[in-house]
């Protein structure tokens, strides 16, 4: 049996969702929609029934593309993700407003259970909920209470859902589907059915509302000044975290993977195979791994401070900041959420009416630092910035990283503000939210995010860089047949003959290195990118990283296993440290490092990316107008901090 | 048999390399009615 959970936006479904699946959870798309859905099965005491979670969504009659997907599933038996039945979720602490999609969804017909979530913050706010009277107007619907943060209500949930009434019931208000097509019928009739809902006196307030803690911290949290010296604050101590604690299992972690082919190389047999198991795969997938650290971190934070309802905080401060710059008030979900990804950031610019606005918005979101720069970041960071303290308690790197942030943000403004003088768009739109209260983080919820992220991470990025891997790692180790000429003019080369058995090793990899497939290419290519400060291996690198940013960390790693397999026992940074050009200099120079550093910051390195940008707008030209100008200004401004740091 | 195992993988990541290229840009997943950015779309609003 299929059940659809279902209620508005903010009311805790996903937290009733993990409560009652836990990890039995996956992730896709409906048919035909970018929108995520996410399964699970569930136990009741008589069955094992699946559980698919629905956007939220305020009503029947869709208002966005959410809410569409909603609509076209629950107004079509035929499809595939039509339920047998509803959990609805319920924020009990404004009931009457939550009850509006719930009745229609109970005069649809669907056997229904009414969850009233978050009874407890009702109570605090001194509600009084008449459940005899909720059940007298709703007879075939089951009513529960709950607190999903605490995992109250579990029992009852799933009890209930054995006890579900099918077949025939008084509707509640009149709703035929096949008369209410136009918008004017459908406001009319939502406004009659909210007036039968307010007039039933399901809710009674308390005689007084006082002015509660949330409101308390809000004045201060929200506040023109304060408000944006705590967001600062707060960033700054992610960023410390990310530096100072992940370290310690990133080496860890690297360790393993470099004791792994350094024991695959004494150990296997001889031959292409092994060569490709310890210089191509292993060093592929430890690049993925050692980064785990930091992204669960980032996620760690993200999911505590949505958790705590402080991101809701930051939304309402940020859209202050935007809206000068002539972002819609609508464009900060979008933009925040591209701090995370830049891909479901574009897809929230669906909430934004207007399409100029949006396509700003979407056009400015890759910008905005995503959690895939993240392994880039700190290997280019440890690389170049000292590991030093400002004032005994700032870690200098933690804070590079914060400017690399902040650049990206404030290039994401400018652009958006440059883009609005040429795109002309009407008056910007108004950004309706709601502050949720202020919770004690359930660190269960926080754990199931991080996993989600962390498996994400791993076997989607983590696919596409082992696959890069492999394949660089074959162009790497073959090469024209001119490789063999030329190794064998090495060989009777006076520097050659005079160098010891282990210099002559380096020499011959270096030369078959740089003679092989990749090697040619890069050095047609390097011309190009030496006015930035890179060599052909960085080129090579940043080309791969098209696919995915985080590539670049895996592809440098397989070209360094490849040109220098004389030391399996080497990280990969301290291979880059070593790494020599032919007058004998550091070829990871702080020049060279900050040139990359703010390539990566604007580039627009992420194919997945493009390809949204390409389905939202419905044509080739936006990407590509996108990845040009991308292109251009991250060429330019490495150009520049190379030139300005040498 | 190391060389045919070498190629097996080689062309393994080649075709999922190109697989994955096609499922991002070609793969059919346009045919939602709010997606494309058209003037305006009917059922989309300001809320």
């Amino acid at each position: 049996m299929k059940i659809a959970l279902l209620g508005n936006p903010n009311t805790g479904k996903s937290t009733v969702f993990n409560m009652l699946t836990g990890l039995r959870q996956q992730v896709g798309n409906f048919p035909g929609v970018t929108v995520d859905k996410k399964q699970g099965s569930i136990k009741t005491p008589n069955h094992t029934q699946q559980l698919i979670d629905f956007p939220g969504a305020y009503s029947i009659f869709a208002r966005s593309l959410d809410e569409q997907v909603v609509q076209d599933v629950l107004t079509n038996k035929e499809h595939t993700d039509f339920p047998d039945a509803v959990i609805y979720v319920a924020d009990a602490a404004n009931l009457e407003r939550n009850l509006l999609f719930f009745s229609q969804l109970y005069d649809l017909g669907f056997p229904i259970l009414l969850v009233l979530n978050m009874w407890d913050r009702a109570q605090r706010k001194g509600l009084r909920i008449d459940i005899e009277k909720l059940q007298q107007q709703f007879p075939a619907a089951t009513i529960v209470t709950a607190n999903a943060r605490v995992a109250i209500g579990k029992d009852r949930i799933l009890q209930a859902l054995d006890q579900l009434q099918n077949g025939d019931r008084t509707p509640f208000f009149d709703l035929d589907l096949t008369t209410l097509q136009t918008d004017s019928t459908q406001t009319d009739n939502t406004n009659a059915r909210l007036d039968k809902l307010r007039n039933i006196g399901l809710v009674q307030n308390a005689p007084t509302t006082p002015v509660n803690s949330s409101t308390r911290l809000d004045r201060i949290l929200t506040h023109r000044i304060y408000g944006y010296l705590i967001f600062t604050a707060v960033l700054l101590v992610i960023f410390q975290f990310i530096f100072s604690f992940a370290s310690i299992p990133m080496d860890f972690i690297d360790g393993q993977f470099v004791r792994l082919s350094a024991w695959g190389a004494a150990n296997l047999p001889e031959g292409l195979l092994s060569k490709l198991i310890t210089q191509g795969l292993i060093p592929g997938i430890g690049g993925v791994f050692v980064f785990v650290p930091q992204i669960a971190i980032l996620f760690f934070f993200i999911a505590l401070l949505e958790e705590s309802g402080y991101l809701s905080r930051v939304v309402f401060i940020m859209d202050r900041i935007m809206r000068p710059f002539g972002l819609n008030g609508k464009s900060v979900v979008p933009l925040l959420s591209s701090v995370a990804c830049a891909i479901p950031g574009i897809m929230s610019a669906r909430t934004i009416s207007d399409w100029k606005e949006r396509l700003i918005t979407i056009l400015v979101a890759p910008f905005m630092s995503c959690s895939a720069r993240i392994p880039v970041y700190t290997l280019l960071i440890s690389l170049v910035i000292p590991k030093t303290y400002i004032g005994g308690i700032l870690n200098l790197q933690g804070l590079v990283l914060f400017g690399l942030y902040a650049l990206g943000i404030l290039f994401a403004l400018g652009t958006a503000f440059f883009l609005r003088l040429i795109v002309k768009s009407g008056k910007p739109g108004f950004h309706l939210m709601e502050l949720p209260e202020y919770k004690a983080p359930r660190f269960y919820n926080v754990g199931i995010a991080v996993y989600e992220k962390v498996k994400i991470f791993i076997f989607d990025a983590g696919k596409i860089i082992v696959a890069i891997s492999v394949l660089l790692w074959a162009l790497a180790s073959y090469g024209p047949s001119s490789r063999e000429t030329k190794l064998n003019e090495l060989k009777v080369s006076a520097s050659y003959t005079k160098a010891s058995p282990s210099q002559q090793q380096e020499l011959e990899n270096s030369l078959l290195l740089s003679q092989s497939y990749i090697g040619h290419f890069g050095k047609w290519m390097e011309p190009a990118i030496a006015p930035l400060g890179y060599d052909w291996k960085i080129g090579i690198a940043l080309l791969s990283s098209f696919a995915a940013r985080e590539v670049f960390v895996g592809s440098l790693a397989t070209i360094y296993a490849v040109g220098d397999d004389t030391d399996n026992n080497k990280r990969l940074v301290q291979k880059l440290r070593d790494e020599k050009n032919e007058s004998g200099q550091v070829v990871y120079s702080l020049a060279t490092g900050a040139s990359l550093l703010v390539f990566y910051v604007f580039a627009m390195q992420c194919m997945a990316t493009l390809a949204v940008v390409k389905r939202e707008t419905n044509s080739w030209k936006w990407p590509l107008i996108q990845l040009a100008f991308m292109g251009i200004i991250a060429y330019l401004s490495a150009f520049v901090v190379y030139q300005v740091l040498l | 048999m190391q060389q045919f195992l070498v190629i097996a993988l080689i062309l393994l990541a080649l075709g999922y390399f190109i697989w994955h290229v096609y499922q991002l840009f070609f793969a059919q997943q346009t045919n939602c009615k709010g997606c494309g950015l058209t003037p305006k779309h009917s059922n989309e609003s300001d809320i």
